[in-house]
């Protein structure tokens, strides 16, 4: 009897394991190897994930790489970009940055996120059998194009990175430390994945059989092309660049956009001159572009930073016939009912009532009639007509001096902004090539494009120290030293072969 | 057939007894034993000195020597009371002897993992605290505020003192570096993610284990150490119910000196204007003279009341209760505010039956601001307004400057309430299965919703520019646990005894979120309480729709087995086996053993001989515990949801969620423990002392990566950390006569702590201070680094201010006025390589110390608790300086006033160095006068009339009355990093403390 209980007592005990039947996780919020990339809308999934790496860090608050964050390495460093607040962000705009300024790793980081999604999207989609050959082609278009972008900008930056693809994720070693890859091998990699996409991808998706909501924003064959012409560009491959942004032209689906200030209202998402750009919607994955670029104390434009703005001496370079040049906040009674100016001469002091403004605020992501709200819905143009344009008259100047087609094409540009047009008559190839230059800031002030086009055309150190110069600053850029940024610490702590020394 | 021969056997006995009462004559020596309250003791054992005779006492407490008259010496003893000689004189009978009970009672039977000890057997280190020793009442809201200070080597810090706020306990240095540090809660056998914030006054004792021996039979989550909470189950005798009222006052501790309006308007003018930048304030601008501080802050009541009913008969237990705390904040428009209910119940069923249960309920209501360390939080906007400006606009509605909410409004204005709602209970039944032989089955459930709204209103900025702005989250914990286990009892003869426990246990955890928002309402009626009613169904900068749903499950097999020799020496070994989905599919086993050895010297010859000693033992542990808190999933690799707009549309995507790592598992933390219990003074005085070293290895880390991978880290097993430390705690009963007895207790723990190794291309692990002031962002604050301990603070070395005239080549380009720092590496300049140590910021030493006085019907409780050793960044500070603080009057001015330490215009401008400096880290140490409490026992005989009345208590009490530091912030224990481990210690931005007085009656009726 007694036996019989501890028996029955005892197997209680021992088998009440059988409540947990099993100890794997069940998994409910999240996909998992398994059920990750089965179907088309997996597939798609996967690629919308590289370009939503375009900016980020969240999917509701933007402000890394294209939304904002990526502008204080091509803008804030150069003759045109000035940010009056402190800490990284002044850094970079005194020219007085180290590797532990932590925009530079910001940038980093999220160009990696994108070439991560990217390589991981390349790799789960690869072995498919659910979707179509053309679908599969497709995709991989997409992604290697947006891959492509990520590495020109990284390039940019820092010139030989680490180089990862699909094949390194596949069989990752978290601890290896990687050696950068040369400029040129991540170039050629970029021509041929830019070729290759130019074939593949589609002029626009109109009625396009794979994606059915005739979506813009997509990588497009126009949009592979035209960054194929600026790799071509930065490496100084003249013809090609030029021939490729003719090939651009003569696709016949591109135009300039006929009001400038028009072009980068929050409701101009998308026109002609668009090729290819960041998109957002304030409400669901809006960006904190509004937020950076907005006036300080404006009466309309309520509660901005002016944290992203504009120098002075640049903004003064302008013709005062050019309505580029009435894309900025330069005066305006404020909140406070101070009168915001610039002052008349560097360190004047402001009588009662005014206040001298340190840098001019832009309108470029911060027009008066777009959102109110915290977020706002900016597309950031990461290429456009216009560059194709201005880019093929600085080829053909590098080939054989001013033409009369290189002055065309760029008083297409100025004239839409009814800028003083150019004549052929006096321009030596190194002339054209400052105007260009100068055109080129004019027209793309934080569209990422400044501190390229000035590294491009050799002439970073002397416009640079020249500004620092004018406003009284240590003239501290010095070529090829600062051709590239630094690595960020972290990164070098964690692979020295990332070396800093000389830059 | 057996029945009936118990039966007669019983029957037998019973005459037996009837009949040998009568027999009484004058030649015996008769008598009665009672305790000191005259109950008759049962069983005592009674002896006549010098012979062999010897007997017990019967239900009356009665004894009887037949035919023993004559002079003699009876002793008496009793478990649990001190054993009593009597001279009897020939003829005496009917002599009553009175038992006191013993100062320490050793015989007392204490609650350990898994079933029951005798205390003087235990051989692992356990702090025992009684509710009579806790600190309850008034703000008193949770179990850690209930045991602060009172046990060595558990400390407890309350890092937020708003009503509801933040409070951790950390027994003996934490272990662990990314996870919490916090210990496991059981309450009545029932693992509680809960336990800490379940009404204390429910509580009828806590045992906090400490080493391995006591807390390896937790395994995989014994690591931090374990708090079994013990509620009430009704007192012994009739039935009783117990009311409870207080009402107290809460005054503000910490006030900021502040300038006036005019004065900070002068000063904003003066540095503009050295700054080239017009009159911040005009001569046009209407100065007033506004104090934010007082305007936020106020005297805010506290109330208790309380009411519980225990009875308690031969075959059950009951215990009723129900309890109601309401405190409101001293900064306004915050407040606590809890209901809650308890039951406990016990019915034997029969000889071999006994069952019983536990079940608590409580509502919890907070009115909460943020608290947080960066710019955001209210605090700021208070600490930094322009008192030149005012609060409100003639019209009533509230001025803004520049536009901006004032901090008034800030506080005022917006809604945010966050309600938890618990509900747990288990069951249990315990079956004799046959002599020796017990089988223990419990199941319970837990059930936790936690409910956070905010609702930002359109009096405020950003709610009128959206329409309003609602959100509201909701999480929901859920869990089931089912126990059992097998208890074996056995005595070999007299020498050899031991129980050994065999059991399984399975839980489930289910843990659920939702979240939604919405803005664009027409009213602010209706704060969060009906998204619908917003035209846009998402909220900027806030919450768009979310859930997620995680689940945990653990199976685990365990086993004790005890061992004891003459009742000497004592052995104690467990073993458990954690099975867990949390753990990788490469280690999904977590094996933890454990071993302890104990010897009571107590009856040894040698040390009876000192005289000296009236309990002795020696007690050695070993053993191996875990912490599984590591997250759920992190083994698998997930994909999580990234989605983008495309056209006009926005389109899921899918990305990496993380790097996987399928060997993860649980953190290990391996402890000896060697503990000396000493009593003197016949038990009066009692010492322990115990030395501990613990060694955790396998710390979750989040292990830098490349980011070319797309992730900063990977999470990984690695890394070491050590603590060791010493406890001693001492209890005793100074003075005892009929109306006065006077009883101290103390302890006083150090622990040192020692990260011993972090991964390969790991050398540290620093932590950001949040932005300090909206224009930098944050800095590196704390280094973590092997040989050093978790909360260092690192920065540089503050060197006054740059002069006139100086030229500090270190800092070139640097202006008069600036901030200057020490060029620790000599290397001609200032980089982050000259940030060096500037203090650690977790106590080494904690003690308590508690005197209780007892005077015929009064009662008096002083109790002082400290931390030492430590250092805690006074960013407040900082920002005051620059801002609105009378320090401000002392900043550099060129020419004017070169003399000061206190920059020209704050630490953000230079380029060199960072706030994080020397200037703000202050030593904290500080002694508290905790709680005081005066109590009045009114004399039975007053209040007999009513007949209903059993006794009336009235009493006054005092919190946090005192604080001794040369701490200058809010307050030495703050800490608004507190969640987390390598934070450190900052005072920025915390809810100010405040001194507590409360007025109570205690009523017990029947």
């Amino acid at each position: 009897m007694n036996k019989n209980k501890i028996l029955i007592f005892s197997l209680a005990v021992l088998l009440q394991f059988s409540c947990n039947k099993t100890l794997d996780p069940k998994v409910y919020s999240s996909l998992t190897s398994t059920n990750a990339f089965v179907t088309k809308s997996d597939a798609m999934a996967g690629v919308n994930s590289v370009y939503a790496r375009l900016k980020g860090p969240a999917v509701g608050d933007n402000f890394d790489y294209w939304t904002v964050r990526h502008f204080a390495l091509t803008d804030l460093t150069t003759d045109l970009g000035h940010c009056s607040y402190g800490g990284d962000p002044g850094q970079l705009s005194l020219a007085v940055w180290n590797s532990s300024n932590g925009l530079l790793a910001e940038d980093w980081r999220q160009i990696y996120k994108l070439i991560a999604n990217a390589n991981n999207a390349i790799l789960n989609i690869s072995p498919m059998t659910s979707i179509t050959d053309a679908e599969k082609k497709q995709f991989l278009a997409e992604i290697k194009f947006l891959r492509s972008v990520a590495y020109m900008d990284l390039t940019d930056a820092w010139g030989p990175v680490i180089l990862v693809t699909e094949a390194e994720v596949a069989n990752p070693n978290y601890t290896s430390q990687p050696k950068p890859a040369p400029v040129a091998d991540i170039e050629a990699l970029l021509i041929k994945d830019l070729t290759d996409a130019a074939g593949v991808l589609p002029v626009n998706y109109v009625n396009n059989p794979i994606y059915t909501s005739n979506d813009y924003g997509r990588a497009t064959k126009g949009a592979a092309l035209t960054l194929l012409s600026k790799l071509y560009m930065r490496r100084h491959d003249w013809q090609k660049a030029a021939d490729v942004a003719k090939q651009v032209m003569d696709m016949n689906v591109y135009s300039l956009y006929p009001s400038y200030l028009g072009l980068f209202t929050e409701a101009n998402k998308w026109c002609s001159e668009n090729i290819f750009s960041v998109l957002s919607d304030a409400n669901l994955n809006g960006t904190e572009l509004l937020n950076h670029f907005g006036p300080l104390n404006h009466p309309v434009v309520l509660d901005r930073w002016q944290y992203y703005a504009v120098t002075w001496d640049f903004w003064n370079s302008y013709n005062n016939a050019d309505d580029r040049k009435k894309c900025y906040y330069p005066n305006y009674t404020g909140v406070d009912n101070l009168l915001y100016k610039q002052a008349p001469s560097i360190g004047a002091i402001p009588p009662a009532g005014v206040s001298y403004m340190q840098d001019v605020a832009t309108k470029k992501y911060a027009d008066s009639t777009g959102s109110t709200t915290y977020y706002d819905g900016h597309s950031v143009d990461i290429l456009r007509y216009a560059d194709v344009l201005l880019s093929r008259a600085e080829a053909l100047n590098e080939i054989s001096g001013p033409t009369q087609e290189a002055i065309d094409l760029i008083n297409q540009v100025k004239n839409r902004s009814h800028a003083v047009a150019l004549t052929l008559a006096g321009f030596t190839q190194a002339t054209l090539r400052d105007a260009i230059l100068q055109e080129r800031g004019w027209e793309f002030f934080y569209e990422g494009k400044r501190r390229a086009d000035l590294i491009r055309m050799g002439k970073y150190d002397v416009i640079v120290n020249a500004y620092l110069t004018r406003i009284g600053q240590p003239a501290t850029i010095s070529m090829p030293k600062n051709k590239y940024f630094p690595y960020p610490q972290a990164q070098v702590n964690l692979n020295p072969n990332l070396d800093n020394s000389g830059r | 057939m057996k029945k009936n021969n118990f039966l007669l056997v019983f029957l037998l006995l019973l005459l037996f007894d009837c009949t040998a009462t009568p027999a009484t004559s004058q030649n015996s020596i008769t008598g009665t034993v009672t305790n000191e309250n005259d109950v008759p003791l049962s069983k005592a054992t009674v002896a006549i000195k010098g012979t062999k005779k010897s007997t017990t006492t019967d239900d009356r407490g009665h004894f009887e020597f037949a035919g023993s008259a004559g002079k003699a010496i009876l002793v008496v003893s009793f478990v649990g009371y001190e054993t009593q000689s009597v001279m009897v004189q020939p003829g005496q009978t009917d002599i009553t002897i009175k038992l006191k009970l013993l100062a320490e009672q050793l015989s007392d039977v204490v609650v350990i993992g898994y079933g029951t000890a005798r205390k003087k057997d235990l051989t692992g280190s356990i702090s025992s605290i009684k509710s009579d020793n806790m600190n309850l009442g008034g703000t008193t809201s949770n179990i850690a505020q209930a045991i602060q200070g009172r046990a060595a080597g558990v400390r407890v810090q309350q890092t937020d003192f708003s009503p509801g706020g933040a409070i951790s306990i950390i027994i003996r240095g934490g272990n662990s570096i990314n996870t919490t540090n916090e210990p496991l809660y059981v309450v009545d056998g029932f693992i509680s993610d809960n336990g800490k914030f379940i009404s204390p006054n429910d509580i009828e004792d806590i045992q906090v284990l400490k080493d391995a021996s006591a807390t390896a039979i937790y395994g995989a989550r014994g690591g931090n150490g374990v708090v079994l909470i013990t509620t009430k189950k009704g007192k012994a005798g009739k039935m009783q119910i117990d009311a409870d009222a207080s009402n107290g006052l809460q005054y503000l501790g910490y006030k900021p000196g502040l300038l006036t309006g005019q004065q900070y308007a002068d000063i904003q003018n003066a540095t503009a204007l050295e700054d080239g930048r017009s009159p911040v304030f005009p001569s046009s601008f209407p100065i007033t003279n506004t104090n934010w501080w007082g305007a936020t802050t106020q005297q805010a009541s506290v109330l208790n009341r309380g009411i519980s009913f225990s009875g308690n008969d031969k075959t059950s237990k009951l215990y009723l209760s129900g309890n109601y705390i309401k405190q409101d904040g001293v900064l306004k428009n915050t407040n606590m505010e809890r209901y809650s209910i308890r039951m406990g119940a016990e019915k034997r069923l029969n000889e071999r039956v006994k069952v019983g249960g536990n079940f608590y309920g409580a509502s919890t209501n907070n009115h909460l601001q943020r608290y947080v360390a960066d710019i955001t939080a209210p605090l700021f906007s208070i600490l930094t307004a322009a008192p030149c400006i005012p609060i409100y606009n003639a019209d009533g509605s509230y001025y803004r400057y520049l536009g901006k909410d004032n901090a008034l409004a800030g506080v005022l204005e917006p809604t945010n309430i966050s309600t938890n709602r618990l509900v747990n209970g288990n069951i249990f039944i315990d079956y004799d299965i046959i002599k020796d032989l017990t089988y223990h089955f419990s199941a319970g459930s837990e059930f936790a919703q936690s409910t956070a709204g905010q609702y930002i209103p359109k009096t405020l900025t950003a709610g009128a520019a959206n329409g309003g702005i609602a959100q509201e989250q909701m999480s929901t914990s859920f869990r089931w646990l089912v126990e059992n286990y097998l208890t074996y009892k056995h005595n070999f003869g007299t020498a050899h005894s031991i129980t050994a426990v065999v059991g399984t246990s399975n839980q489930k955890d289910v843990f659920d979120n939702l979240a939604a928002g919405s803005s664009g309402f027409s009213t602010d009626v209706f704060l969060f309480y009906n998204l619908y009613a917003g035209s846009n169904p998402t909220v900027q900068g806030a919450t768009v729709p979310a859930s997620s749903r995680v689940e945990t499950k653990n199976t685990s097999y365990f086993g004790r087995f005890n061992y004891s020799y003459n009742d000497k020496l004592l052995a104690t070994f467990t073993l458990r086996d954690d099975v867990s989905s949390r753990f990788g599919p490469n280690n999904r086993h977590g094996i933890f053993p454990s071993g302890a050895l104990a010897y009571k010297f107590t009856d040894e010859k040698f040390i009876k001989n000192l005289h000296t000693f009236s309990n002795l033992k020696l007690r050695v542990g070993y053993g191996v515990t875990g912490n599984d808190r590591i997250g759920d999933y992190g083994f698998l690799s997930r994909f999580s949801a990234y989605g983008t707009s495309l056209g006009n549309n926005f389109y899921a995507g899918i990305e990496p969620a993380s790097l996987s790592n399928p060997d993860l598992k649980w953190e290990k933390t391996i402890q000896t423990d060697m503990g000396l219990d000493m009593g003197f003074l016949k038990g009066k005085l009692n010492v322990t002392v115990d030395v501990y070293k613990k060694k955790t290895t396998d710390l979750l880390l989040a292990v830098p990566v490349g980011q070319w991978w797309g992730f900063a880290t990977q999470t990984v097993n690695v890394g070491s950390m050590q603590n060791q430390g010493i406890e001693l705690s001492v209890n005793s009963d100074n003075y005892k006569t009929g109306n006065f007895s006077w009883s101290t207790f103390f302890n006083i723990a150090y622990n040192k702590q020692k990260l011993l190794s972090l991964a390969d291309n790991v050398s540290r692990i620093s932590a950001n201070t949040a932005n300090p002031s909206g224009t930098v962002s944050g800095k590196e604050f704390t280094r973590l680094e092997p040989g050093r301990e978790l909360g260092i603070l690192f920065g540089y070395q503050y060197a006054g201010v740059i002069k006139t005239g100086e030229t500090y080549t270190p800092e070139a380009g640097s202006k008069p006025g600036d901030p200057k720092y020490v060029d620790v590496n000599g290397d001609g300049k200032i980089t982050p390589d000259d940030a060096t140590y500037l203090g650690n910021t977790n106590p080494h030493y904690t003690a308590g110390l508690g005197n209780d006085f007892k005077y015929k019907g009064f009662d008096l409780n002083i109790f002082f608790q400290g931390a030492f050793d430590y250092s805690l960044y006074n960013m407040n500070r900082l920002v005051l300086e620059s801002t609105t603080s009378t320090d401000a009057l002392n900043r550099f001015v060129a020419g004017k006033n070169e003399n000061t330490d206190i920059p020209r215009e704050g630490y953000f401008l230079s380029k060199y160095g960072s706030y994080v400096n020397s200037r703000f880290v202050e030593k904290a140490s500080y002694v508290r006068l905790k709680a005081v409490s005066l109590g009045y026992n009114v004399p039975v005989n007053l209040i007999k009339q009513i007949k209903f009345i059993d006794a009336l208590r009235v009493y006054v009490s005092g919190q946090n009355l005192a604080t001794f530091t040369n701490y200058t912030g809010t307050d030495p224990e703050v800490n608004t990093h507190g969640s987390s481990n390598i934070g450190g210690g900052i005072d920025f931005n915390a809810f100010p403390s405040y001194k507590t007085f409360v007025f109570g009656l205690k009523l017990t009726l029947h």
